[in-house]
Formats: C-alpha cells, structure tokens, sequence
C-alpha cells in the first residue's frame, strides 16, 4: 500500500481535458512500445466467471443500507462489496445486471461508485498484465484522471472497479491513491444471490 | 392531393443539405497528434453495438493538443479548426497513470468529443447503449450495459437521469457541457468504455473505433419513402435508399402488428416519371392491390416499413400507419385450383390474395397455370396479355398491381402469343380461396368443369385430384376458341331455373 501511496504521491496530476492556461506537467515515463497491431475481430468472445462466495456477512454494514438496496442484493450475481462508512452506507444505491452490480453513494461533495463483474471479453491477443498497485491484497491498477481516482482489481473471480469523484477539484479525497486505498481496504462483503449457497 | 404534397415536400427534404457519410474523415486508431503520445493501433471494436453518444455532428479530437489547448496552437477552443474533419483518437494521449492498453502504460483514458459547435448545454448526450444508470457524480454519468461494460460520461450538465434508472439506447442522459469538479474545462464529452478484458480486469479499453462506426451509421442515409395510398383498392407509394440508389428497395407490409401480425412484401420496383428526376432514378413506386386477408369487416392497422438493402433493418415510411376498413365480398366464378408451384409462379400469399371467405358453393374451373405467362401488348400500352390454356386473356395495365406484375418488366408478346385466340378477359385481381384445405382462385371468365351445389363434396378422385371426367371436359371446352360465353349462358339457365324451382314453394 505504501508503494501505491508513493507511486500515487510522486505522479504528477495531468488535467485530462484542460483549457488552455491550466496548470499541467508532464511526466518522464516508460520509452514507448511500438504501437501494438491487433487483427480486426468480429466477434467478442465473453467468459463467465464463477465467483467465490463467502460465507461471513458483514452484517451490521449490511443493515445500514436501505431497504430498497437490501433487496437488490439477492439479485447481485457477485459477491456484493460496499464502503463501510455508514453515511455513504445509507446513502448507497444499489443496482444489478445479469453479471453485475454497482454501487453509488454521494456524501457531500464526494461521489464513490463501485462496480463488480463476472463477465469478462477475452482476447487471446491481449496480454495478461498487472496493475503496479496493490488493493486489498491484489495487484490493482490504479488511474487518476478527469479529476476522478479509481482503482480496479479483481477478488475472487470479479472484477471489481472503485471510483471517487469530487466535487471540488482541490479536494484532497480525488487526488492521489490515498484515501481511495483507505477506503478500498475497508470494503465489506455484504451479499449476492450466492450467499446463502 | 395530400400524399402528392406530402411526397414533394417529403424528396425535397431528402436532398436538403445536411451532413454525410461523404463529408466525414476520421484518421485510423492510434493516430495521436504528434508530441502527444504514442497510440494504440487497434482495429477491435470493444463496443459493436454502440450508438454515438451525442446528436447531430460531432468532432472527436484533443482538448488539450488542439487550437486553445494548453499544448496545441494558440487560439480559441471555439475555433473552427476545432470542429472540423477528420477525427483523431485521443485515448492514449500523454498523461500520467495507468493505461495497460496504451504502448506507454499510461494514457488518458478516453476520447474527447466536441459536438457540432461551442456552445454549451445545448447538444444532447444520449445512452449509447440500453443499460442502468449506476452512478451520478458532479460532471459525470455512468451507463452499464448488461454485459458489465461500463460508459462514462464527463462533463455534462441538465443531466435527465437517476440512477438506477434503465434507459434505452437513444434516450437523452444530458447536455454536452463544461463541468469539471467545481470549476470548468472546454465544452465537450469525455467518453470512457470500462470494460472487464480476461487478461486484465476492469480497465479502460480503446473506444475510437467504436465511435468511428458509431458516427458512421448515424450519418448513413437510412431508406426513406412515402405511403402515398392506403384503401381498400391499393396500397401505393415510393421506397428508395440513398445510397443505394440503383437498388430496389423492398417494402415490409405488417398489420396490427401482434406477435402473429401478418407481414408481407411488395418491392418498390415500378417506374414513375415524377420520382425520376429528384430520386435520380425512376424506378421505386410500389403498387399492391390491398389485401384481401384483411377484408374481414374490422379495422386493420397497417405499418409499411422500408427494408435497408445494407443491413436489412427496417424504417417506417412516411404517411405509415394507415387503417384499414374493408368490408368482405361475395366470391364469384369459377375457383380454379392452385398448386404450389402456381403460388411461387404467381408470386401470391396468403397476405395479399386470400379471401376470408366461404367459396366451397362456387363451380370448379381449370386447373390454374402452373406458370405465369405475361405479355406486354406490343401495339396497346394500357394492356397486357395473359397466356391462359392456350388462349391470350386480356388484363389491363392498371390492374397488373393485383396479380404482382410489374409491366415495365414484361416483354413484349410475340406473334405466337398475338395468334392465340382471345379468350375472357383476364381477372382484375388475384382472389384466392381455400375449400377444404386447398387452394383456388376465383376466375369468373374461366369455364367450369361442374357445378357444386353448396352441400355437394368436393368432386374430388381419391387422391384428391379432380376426377378423369372433369379433366375431359375441361380439356374440351379449353381447346373452344370462346367457351365462357357459351357457358354463363348455360350456368345462368341452370341457376335461374334452380333458383325458380325453389322459390317456388316458398311463394306458394
């Protein structure tokens, strides 16, 4: 985690979509690879991953969620993670596809969206790589841009994507790995339809 | 008068100016504005089924390495050079973090898309897919698709959704803006696709391509036509596809549309001198004789559609839906029966020839042509020839709609089919009947082989062929140069003195 706090500390912010008279750096990185060429596909081959389900229920974050939120949770075909901050808790939407969920909660000025999914498009072409971040035990990628810091990893056969949006440019929460990690690491498995398995 | 306007208004709409697929130029994927990066060259489209995010024209190009950028020329983000062809990707333009896609690691994440001019809150950002709104932050809008495919958009405002809310791809999300956490940035849609790659997890994968054939498909020129007729004599109109425009489009005909909603076709293949000049070519006018399945007395809602000759999708004609009302009528003549190779030959369907109707009390006739044989009247326009057990029977050109016959197509009769003695002229319309699970059409100028009283069988063999004297007779009397007449006369001295026999005792 410290090696993400470092790495997410020492790069610069670069503003995305900036007018002209931001304030944007550049950074030194990695020589470029040559650019990779990819043969056109006509078809998407999906892979549905079977998830590990727990059996521990965080139950008390569990019962800080709505009502209406507690009752998509039987319909999450993933194991279901959720912030453990109570007001975002209380706060927390919760919505199911046929091979995910996701979960969005404002409080004040911060916006945390978290995204789970079985499905995954497998192209042979494309390499296995891993993030340089470490999120919950698991090598993560880690992104910050358009003012928005997320992190993505996958536990247990789901790919699992955090997000933080601030309101506020200046607010420290979006800018660099550290609060997101916090919260990242305090993420609490609440259900899905596989929990009583 | 009214389908008249409304067809001439509607071809001068089709030729008014307005973006084309011509116009649009786009450089390949992985194409950076030099200095900015090193791309992506990826030719996978990660999202097929996308629809282009933003109505109207749309210019995907760098914010910050464009005119008015922090590293682009000096100017204005207004300027016109900004929203201009061609497109450039921008998805692995140079910043900082994690990009696992883009040859240097890192990269920005999505692309930039300007909408068809600078000012803000006015272009509308519209879900690019059918998925649920998972996420609303302070400038930005998640969309996921049911495959888990994340689309993010960033820096809209007047946004028009909740979360959780499901929406259909089309449906408006927002406005194209400038928000940008408390502050503001150049007016345009920042455009992600997270999606969840085997190989990798969640992360953000190449969405310029998709965009590409996105944008594409909106400036297609879908086909485009006119219902300009529908009664219960015809259904008539124009179809033409713009870029196709030598091709003849085919026109879906649906009523009621239910789950079991009869559907047909009628190709707009006919030559009409008033379509030639603005559609460049002539020949895209459909006529069909209404359909007789419909003649039940009750109203029918009938949907005409265009079918894209490209990708078969279908586009509702102007003018479409049209009701229809239309009373059922008394068959009459002789029925003729109909094998399959008849109803292939004659290109007839149940939709469009077969009347709701009890025929079983109508004499049987010849056994229908097996194939159709159709002349144009070398000497006579408004006339065509039908060779008919060996006689030429006459039928007017504007009743070639109701046998499926497009005139323009025939070739002129020959002198072996002029020689042919002139037989009753041809019927007006295709009128098939089914009697007991078999098929006929009604011909009143045709010869029966016997009458059937309304309560006699079938006089059918026992391989349900007419039987060998019924087959005699009508050899016979088709081998007469003009039997019918002959024959009404007869059938009419048979009729008249049944009908006296019976109305005789109920007079009494």
């Amino acid at each position: 985690m410290n090696g993400l706090r470092a790495v997410g500390f020492s790069l610069l912010f670069l503003t995305a979509c900036g007018e002209s008279g931001e304030a944007l750096e550049r950074l030194p990185h990695e020589p470029p690879r040559a650019p990779e060429k990819v043969a056109p596909k006509a078809a998407r081959p999906a892979l549905i991953q079977t998830p590990s389900w727990s059996s521990s229920i965080d139950v008390p974050s569990a019962k800080e969620l709505s009502d209406r939120a507690r009752s998509e949770l039987a319909h999450s075909p993933v194991p279901v993670l959720v912030v453990a901050e109570a007001k975002l808790l209380r706060a927390a939407i919760l919505t199911t596809g046929p091979h995910w969920y996701a979960v969005a909660a404002k409080d004040g000025g911060l916006t945390v969206a978290l995204h789970g999914t079985r499905l995954a498009y497998d192209y042979p072409e494309i390499p296995t790589a891993h993030g340089r971040s470490t999120v919950r035990g698991r090598p993560a990628f880690f992104t910050e841009n358009e003012g928005i810091v997320s992190a993505s990893w996958v536990e247990n056969g789901v790919a699992y994507a955090l997000d933080l949006e601030c309101f506020d440019r200046h607010d420290a929460r979006c800018h660099g790995a550290e609060y997101l990690l916090t919260l990242a690491e305090k993420l609490r498995y609440v259900g899905g339809e596989g929990s009583a398995r | 008068m009214k389908h008249v306007l409304v067809s001439a208004l509607f071809v001068m709409l089709a030729f008014a100016p307005s973006a084309s697929a011509e116009d649009f130029t786009h450089l390949p994927p992985g194409d950076l504005i030099p200095g900015s990066g090193t791309g992506r060259v990826d030719e996978k489209l990660y999202a097929p089924e996308l629809l282009f995010p933003i109505e109207g024209k749309a210019y995907a190009n760098s914010q910050v390495y464009m005119t008015g950028g922090l590293y682009g020329p000096s100017g204005d983000q207004c300027s016109v050079v900004n929203f201009s062809y061609p497109w450039r990707d921008n998805y692995c333009e140079e910043r900082s973090w994690d990009m696992p896609l883009c040859p240097a690691g890192t990269g920005h994440q999505g692309q930039d898309i300007r909408a068809a001019s600078c000012e803000k809150s006015l272009h509308v950002a519209r879900a690019a897919i059918d998925g649920t709104i998972t996420s609303i932050g302070s400038y930005s809008v998640y969309l996921t698709a049911a495959d888990g495919t994340r689309y993010d958009y960033l820096h809209m405002d007047n946004v028009q959704v909740s979360v959780g809310q499901k929406v259909k791809s089309g449906a408006e999300l927002g406005r194209v803006s400038n928000n940008f956490g408390g502050t503001s940035t150049s007016v345009h849609l920042h455009f992600n696709i997270k999606q969840n790659i085997a190989s990798l997890g969640s992360v953000y994968v190449p969405p310029y391509l998709s965009l590409v054939k996105a944008y594409e498909a909106t400036l297609s020129q879908p086909p485009r036509g006119v219902v300009e007729l529908a009664d219960c004599d015809r259904v008539a109109g124009w179809a033409f596809a713009p870029e196709q425009p030598d091709a003849q489009v085919a026109v879906d005909v649906e009523a009621d549309a239910k789950p079991s909603a009869a559907v047909a076709e009628v190709l707009a293949e006919r030559d009409r001198s008033d379509l030639c000049q603005t559609l460049g070519s002539c020949n895209h006018a459909f006529s069909a004789a209404s359909p007789l399945s419909l003649f039940d007395g009750t109203s029918h809602v009938v949907r005409l559609r265009a079918i894209d000759p490209t990708d078969a999708k279908r586009y509702e004609l102007l003018e479409s839906p049209s009701t229809l009302t239309c009373e059922p009528f008394q068959p009459k003549g002789a029925r003729r029966r109909l094998d399959q190779s008849a109803v292939a030959a004659w290109k007839l369907s149940s939709f469009w020839d077969e009347l709701p109707q009890d025929a079983s009390s109508l004499p049987v006739g010849h056994t229908f042509p097996s194939s159709r044989e159709a002349f144009a009247d070398p000497s006579d326009a408004s006339r065509l020839w039908i060779v008919d057990e060996g006689q030429r029977r006459g039928l007017a050109v504007g009743d070639s709609d109701g046998w499926h016959i497009n005139p323009a197509a025939l070739k002129k009769a020959t002198d072996a089919v002029l020689q042919l003695s002139e037989g009753q002229p041809f019927p007006r319309r295709a009128v098939w009947v089914t009697v007991k699970g078999s098929p006929f059409i009604l011909d009143e100028g045709d010869t029966p082989e016997e009458t059937v009283s309304p309560v006699d069988p079938e006089p059918q063999g026992p391989d349900g062929t007419l039987s060998g004297a019924s087959e005699s007779a009508s050899c016979a009397l088709g081998s007469t140069a003009n039997p019918a007449p002959l024959w009404l006369l007869g059938l009419s001295a048979v009729i008249g003195l049944a009908r006296r026999r019976k109305s005789r005792p109920q007079s009494l």
